[in-house]
C-alpha cells in the first residue's frame, strides 16, 4: 500500500467512522453505509484538506468510486511534485 | 382519488418527525435563496451531454410522480411553461424521466417564492430553474451534468445573451455545492425570516 492509498484509506475511516474498513477499486456509493451525493461532497471536500489539492471539475465527475478516487489522487500529487 | 382520500392518504404518511419539522415551521421560519450567475463566454466552456434532450414533451410525460404528487396537475404546469416559451432539458433512463431543469431566454424580474421578494434583472437574463433529480436516480450525478449540459445549451443558442442566471436555496447543500465549484459567481442573497406572525424580509448584495 503506498502512502498515498493509506492516507486515502485513513480519510475514509475517519469519515465513515468505521476503523475496520478495507478500500478497495470497486467499491461505489452502493457498497460503503452512509456513502450520498451528501456524504460525496463532504468526503471531497475532507480529501482536499487532507491532500491539500483542489479537484477540477472535470475530475469530480471522475471520482465515482475508490478506484477513481486514487487514480485521480495519485495522478494530482505525482503532478504536485 | 377524491380531496377526502387524498387527505387521508396524506395524514397516514405523517410521522412524528414531520409533525415536529411543521410545528417548528409554524414558530421560526427562515430562508435564504442565493443568486449566482455565469458569463456566456464561461459557460461555452462547459461540455454538452448527448444524453439530454431539449424541449422534449415525450420526456416530460414519462415522468413518475412521487407520493402525494399529482402528475396531471405536472404536466399542466410544464404544458403551460412550454406554451408560454420556457424550456425545458431532460433526460430519460429505462423509460422514466430522471432528472428535468428549466430554463427562460429573457426574463427581467422574477418572484422568488421561498423568501418571498421579487428580483428585478435589467439586463434581462437568461434564468436555469427548478432542476429536479428523480429520487432513484440520484447520486450519479446527473444534476452537474445537466446543468453543465444546459448553461453551455443556452449560452450557444440565445442570441445577444452575456450572463445566465440560477437561484439556489442556502439550504440546498448538493445543489449549492456544484454551482460553485463549476465556478458560478455569487452575487446576492434574499432573505427571509418569520418568528410567529412577524415576517422579516432583505437584501445583501456581494461586497468588496
Amino acid at each position: 500500500m503506498t502512502p498515498t492509498d493509506q492516507r486515502l484509506q485513513a480519510v475514509f475511516r475517519e469519515f465513515f467512522d468505521d476503523d475496520s474498513l478495507q478500500l478497495r477499486d470497486g467499491m461505489t456509493f452502493s457498497d460503503i453505509e452512509g456513502w450520498d451525493s451528501l456524504a460525496h461532497m463532504n468526503l471531497i471536500n475532507a480529501l482536499e484538506a487532507e491532500f491539500g489539492l483542489k479537484f477540477s471539475v472535470r475530475e469530480l465527475m471522475r471520482m465515482k468510486s475508490v478506484g477513481t478516487i486514487r487514480q485521480v489522487l495519485t495522478a494530482k500529487a505525482s503532478s504536485h511534485v | 382519488m377524491s380531496d377526502a382520500a387524498r387527505l387521508i392518504a396524506r395524514l397516514r404518511r405523517l410521522s412524528w418527525k414531520k409533525v415536529r419539522r411543521r410545528a417548528r415551521r409554524i414558530v421560526y421560519h427562515f430562508a435564504e435563496d442565493r443568486i449566482y450567475r455565469v458569463p456566456v463566454e464561461e459557460a461555452l466552456e462547459f461540455e454538452e451531454a448527448r444524453e439530454f434532450r431539449f424541449d422534449s414533451w415525450d420526456d416530460l410525460q414519462a415522468y413518475v410522480p412521487g407520493p402525494g404528487e399529482s402528475r396531471e396537475a405536472l404536466l399542466t404546469l410544464w404544458r403551460g411553461r412550454l406554451d408560454a416559451g420556457e424550456h425545458v432539458y431532460t433526460r430519460t433512463e429505462g423509460g422514466r424521466l430522471a432528472i428535468y431543469g428549466w430554463m427562460i431566454e429573457r426574463q427581467s424580474s422574477c418572484f422568488l417564492t421561498d423568501v418571498h421578494q421579487r428580483m428585478e434583472m435589467p439586463e434581462a437574463p437568461a434564468v436555469t430553474y427548478d432542476f429536479f433529480t428523480a429520487p432513484e436516480f440520484r447520486n450519479r450525478d446527473f444534476y452537474p451534468q445537466l446543468l453543465m449540459h444546459s448553461l453551455r445549451h443556452t449560452a450557444a443558442s440565445v442570441p445577444g445573451l452575456r450572463w445566465i442566471y440560477m437561484c439556489v436555496r442556502a439550504d440546498d447543500t448538493v445543489p449549492r455545492w456544484w454551482v460553485e465549484r463549476l465556478g458560478a459567481h455569487y452575487c446576492e442573497s434574499y432573505f427571509y425570516r418569520r418568528v410567529l406572525w412577524r415576517e422579516e424580509k432583505w437584501r445583501a448584495e456581494l461586497t468588496a
